[in-house]
């Protein structure tokens, strides 16, 4: 359990790091396409151990968010669309539960309940905290047009990214 | 026992969740420009239409008084009707000169007061007329008593109007027996009183002077009454005195008024506008 948690904040760590050095550059030209962000740390927070309780997970949620709020300069985004994504993880994997149901040591990974169920899990996940976090970023329903737009592509080119690195990378080395 | 503090644990992260988004919300509008901006716009916008909604009701309870005013001003209207040879000029009446103007080019629209203060060293009241209705920035605003205020802002159904008890807003008045005039503005202290500047010191003037407007702005119509003389000093070294008025219009009171409307207000900011080449 220990170690599992050691894992998990490194894993963290680096994943926010990758974000805020390497994503957060990154510019995409052309006109409908500039507003594209990749975001892909929340998966950091979808592969925390099963059995962590939910008052943890709020909190690493909280901060991990507010950290990389600190290097985007937008206080509050990211920490609450990571809170929307937390509080709405165990109502998502009580719904993908399978049928024997979970095990006490679980991981929510693709290694133990099938690359299919992760990418059920994962699309849902990472839906919400896109829309949560351009809602938070737009904040005014007046442009809800333009929160729908910029959710759909970025949640499909941020989704298509942790699909590969979810190939490449074993979450669970 | 075990069932109980689950409940607990699980209630108490959903009032973990609703505690750490409160101050993320509490950040977001604090440190991000665009979203400060959008959630100041919002509430004002909220405030003001919970302020006229409120307003509607309260309306009910102040329909005593309104209507005594409305008969107090149909009392005066009806005098100035069959006596219209009759009133004495020495004594500036608000409906006299306002009739007597809307022939030419002044109009009237009367509207409400929204939201009020006046314990503010910069006072604003806004009132229930926009655009929409043709109000626009720099008209003046009066009640029946006497001088209220000069529009500053408008949107489409609310206009912000820079009430007499504020140091920007400056009136040209006159005191009306001896006819000396001079920019009247307030001292941001008494709410009743209001300071009248730059009156020569050889002008006779006496307590119980009455206050009116000077007609010179193209603001207010002339001989619209502000106050009457309470007290004047000059100070020492100085050539002219400083005039305590005692206003009219109690703004803590003020409900119904009238926004005035010039029509030649845009040719004369023109023409007065050329001034500057020979001075």
């Amino acid at each position: 359990m220990n170690n599992d948690l050691i894992k998990n904040f490194i894993r963290i760590l680096i994943l926010t790091l990758v974000q805020i050095f390497v994503l957060k550059e990154i510019v995409l030209f052309g006109d409908w396409i500039k507003y594209i962000e990749i975001i892909i740390y929340p998966i950091g927070l979808m592969l925390l151990p099963l059995s962590i309780p939910r008052f943890f997970l709020l909190g690493i949620a909280f901060l991990t968010g507010f950290w990389i709020d600190i290097f985007y300069d937008t206080l509050g985004v990211h920490a609450s669309a990571c809170l929307w994504m937390s509080f709405a993880r165990p109502y998502v994997l009580k719904y993908f539960e399978p049928k024997s149901g979970y095990t006490m040591n679980q991981h929510p990974v693709a290694q133990e309940l099938g690359i299919f169920w992760f990418m059920q899990y994962m699309a849902v996940l990472l839906a919400i905290f896109t829309f949560a976090y351009f809602c938070m970023k737009i904040f005014t329903l007046v442009f809800i047009v333009d929160i729908l737009n910029r959710t759909i592509v970025s949640f499909a080119i941020s989704y298509f990214i942790l699909f590969l690195i979810q190939i490449i990378f074993d979450p669970k080395s | 026992m075990l069932r109980f503090l689950q409940q607990v644990v699980q209630n108490g992260s959903f009032i973990l969740f609703l505690v750490l988004q409160f101050i993320c919300f509490y950040c977001i509008i604090s440190f991000n420009q665009d979203q400060k901006k959008i959630y100041l716009y919002s509430t004002q916008k909220l405030n003001a239409n919970v302020s006229s909604k409120f307003k509607n009701i309260a309306d009910y309870f102040n329909l005593k008084n309104q209507n005594r005013n409305l008969a107090e001003e149909n009392a005066v209207l009806l005098e100035y009707k069959f006596n219209s040879n009759a009133i004495s000029k020495s004594e500036p009446q608000i409906l006299d000169s306002v009739l007597l103007n809307t022939i030419e080019n002044f109009s009237v629209i009367p509207a409400n007061i929204i939201t009020n203060s006046i314990n503010r060293p910069n006072n604003l009241f806004t009132i229930n007329k926009g655009s929409r209705n043709g109000v626009l920035p720099n008209m003046g605003v009066i009640t029946t008593k006497g001088v209220a205020g000069i529009v500053t802002d408008t949107s489409e159904n609310f206009s912000l109007v820079l009430s007499v008890l504020n140091n920007n807003c400056k009136i040209s008045a006159k005191l009306n027996r001896c006819g000396f005039f001079g920019p009247m503005v307030w001292n941001g202290q008494n709410p009743l009183y209001s300071t009248l500047v730059d009156i020569q010191k050889y002008a006779d003037v006496k307590k119980g002077d009455t206050v009116s407007t000077s007609g010179f702005s193209y603001i207010f119509p002339p001989k619209i009454p502000i106050g009457i003389v309470e007290d004047f000093e000059s100070k020492p070294g100085a050539f002219t005195y400083n005039i305590d008025v005692k206003l009219f219009q109690d703004m803590s009171t003020a409900d119904q008024v009238y926004v005035i409307y010039n029509s030649t207000m845009n040719e004369r900011i023109k023409l007065e506008s050329n001034s500057i080449k020979y001075e």
